[in-house]
């Protein structure tokens, strides 16, 4: 819930591709600044922009999830396993301690 | 609300996906996390020197716990004086959490008891399989 005296207001109709249409709520500075760049011609309309960010915003949650799905792969490959990662975790406390204290 | 402080155990066994328990953790909606500059420099440290990570694998560690984690500063060297630990190298742990009032998440037995006198602690996994 987002509070009325910090909230806003405007709301936003986007028409997508299949016709659906949603509502948003946002603050009047996040307004502006959407407005701000479609005058600067970034975008040709609110709603351009609005779904240029949010497949942006949906892209890249997609290559997180790959890139973890990657490293997962790698730990199997190099055959880490919880008892080799504790050794190496402690192995490396010593020596980033040095590192960033020195010889305490 | 939970504030947690995860140790580097707790964020390689989540990213390297060793634990559930760690997994959960980062899915828990009322739970904030935090960690500090000290456990980034140690997942560094192991995913290079040891587990012979590249600079691009390591990246993709290091957005993801910035995108997931409150980042505090590592203590200042006078501040350590303030805990006393069998392993001097977990006191920029332990006294992080200490300071910002943190539970302390953390995969190590030793550690694990002796934070108990400063902090509340948890462990991820009783079980210690591999």
């Amino acid at each position: 819930m987002i509070p009325k005296d910090i909230c806003v207001t405007y709301v936003l109709i986007i028409n997508t591709m299949s016709n659906e249409t949603i509502t948003i709520r946002l603050s009047p500075k996040d307004v502006d600044m959407i407005d701000s760049k479609v005058k600067e011609g970034h975008f040709t309309s609110r709603s351009d922009l609005i779904r240029y960010s949010i497949r942006h915003v949906l892209n890249e949650m997609e290559v997180r999830e790959q890139n973890l799905a990657f490293l997962k792969d790698l730990t199997a490959y190099k055959r880490i396993t919880r008892d080799s990662l504790r050794r190496s975790i402690r192995e490396s406390r010593e020596e980033v301690f040095e590192e960033v204290y020195g010889n305490d | 609300m939970t504030e947690a402080f995860l140790d580097t155990s707790v964020i390689l066994a989540k990213v390297l996906g060793l634990s559930k328990e760690a997994s959960d953790l980062f899915d828990e909606p009322d739970t904030v996390l935090h960690t500090n500059e000290y456990v980034l420099k140690e997942i560094y440290h192991v995913l290079k020197k040891k587990f012979n990570f590249t600079e691009n694998q390591i990246g993709y560690v290091m957005d993801f716990v910035r995108e997931n984690c409150i980042i505090h500063p590592a203590p200042k060297r006078e501040e350590l004086k303030k805990i006393k630990l069998t392993d001097k190298a977990d006191r920029p742990i332990v006294l992080t959490a200490m300071k910002y009032g943190l539970i302390l998440y953390i995969d190590d037995e030793r550690t694990f008891r002796e934070a108990h006198k400063y902090v509340e602690v948890n462990r991820i996994w009783k079980d210690h399989g591999s």
